[in-house]
């Protein structure tokens, strides 16, 4: 992850999210599109993407299916039915947490 | 209008991936097609193939660049993404080692106090010897098959740099080719030395995971026919 290492908590989060939006996305694809959601501010490097992919495959969060385009092979990853559920779980996960933040940085005070 | 690599140009990102000795079959397809991405949106916005590789080669220079690791022993290198996942894998081994032979400690130990069969500790040791010999042997065949295949994987580089020294490791501290003094000990006094059979386990249980490493390599091989 380039920018920040408070995002790096996010990113299997964030890859979840964006293949319950797309359906099936292959890496170069999530690095693009996570880019442009950001508008350039989040950029998903190589050593990180690939290795936080792997992982969730390997927890059997998504499933990887391989199609041949432009003369060579892409790998497309999909969420498992195991890993929609998860999504459900880490985005609630990650609101809590984006809440608690904004508590704790911008706190309401009061005078009871 | 999108632009396509040409059959030459994508050569040229294969021998590039060659000369960074990335040819493990579960990492270099990904890292070819995300490179040639790259390239291809690059070329629509109208920088020539050229600029474009040596941007993606800029990239790319940290995770493909020599790397070795302690895990898997520094006199071995390869490209850091390469490298990196094997230590994943290894780690992951030894973890799943250490919870699996504890639990067989712990149920060896629940067997032997509740049918009182601490002075019948020859039985399990003889057990766990055939044991050893029965994994040292099917991790050999698996070595002679992994050789075979054509494709390289991290499973099989994995494999083929420790499954040797994990074959001899088993037929030389098996406990009928060297037992060790806590074995002889445990034998004559009846009482239980649950840590050389944690020992023991370790062993047997790092053999089978060693094993799965090659039905992980025959996977990732089919994954690539099918489609």
């Amino acid at each position: 992850m380039g920018n920040s290492k408070l995002y790096k908590g996010s990113l299997n989060t964030i890859i979840l999210k964006l293949l319950d939006e797309n359906g099936k996305m292959y890496g170069y694809e999530i690095t693009q599109r996570v880019k442009e959601l950001s508008k350039g501010d989040l950029n998903i490097t190589e050593g990180a993407l690939y290795p936080a992919l792997h992982k969730l495959e390997a927890e059997g969060l998504l499933n990887v299916e391989m199609i041949k385009v432009d003369n060579r092979l892409r790998k497309y990853y999909k969420l498992t039915e195991q890993g929609e559920k998860e999504t459900v779980n880490r985005l609630a996960e990650l609101e809590e947490f984006i809440r608690n933040m904004q508590n704790l940085v911008n706190p309401k005070w009061s005078i009871k | 209008m999108k632009k396509n690599l040409n059959k030459e140009e994508l050569l040229r990102i294969e021998e590039y991936l060659d000369s960074k000795k990335l040819v493990q079959v579960d990492l270099r397809g990904e890292v070819l097609d995300h490179i040639a991405a790259g390239i291809e949106n690059n070329l629509e916005k109208g920088k020539p193939f050229e600029a474009a590789f040596i941007l993606e080669k800029q990239k790319w220079s940290e995770e493909l660049r020599g790397y070795s690791s302690i895990w898997i022993g520094l006199i071995w290198n390869g490209p850091k993404i390469m490298m990196k996942t094997c230590e994943k894998h290894i780690k992951k081994m030894y973890f799943n080692v250490l919870w699996k032979s504890a639990v067989g400690v712990i149920f060896l130990l629940l067997i032997t106090n509740i049918f009182n069969m601490k002075n019948h500790q020859d039985v399990f040791i003889r057990l766990l010897d055939g044991f050893y010999f029965v994994v040292a042997g099917i991790l050999l065949l698996s070595l002679f098959q992994i050789t075979k295949t054509k494709n390289e994987s991290t499973y099989r580089y994995l494999y083929k740099k420790n499954a040797l020294a994990m074959v001899f490791s088993l037929i030389l501290f098996s406990p009928s080719v060297m037992p060790s003094n806590y074995v002889l000990k445990a034998i004559s006094s009846g009482e239980m030395y649950w840590y050389t059979f944690f020992g023991y386990f370790m062993m047997v249980f790092m053999g089978i995971e060693f094993f799965s490493l090659y039905r992980k390599h025959v996977n990732a091989v089919k994954l690539l026919r099918i489609n």
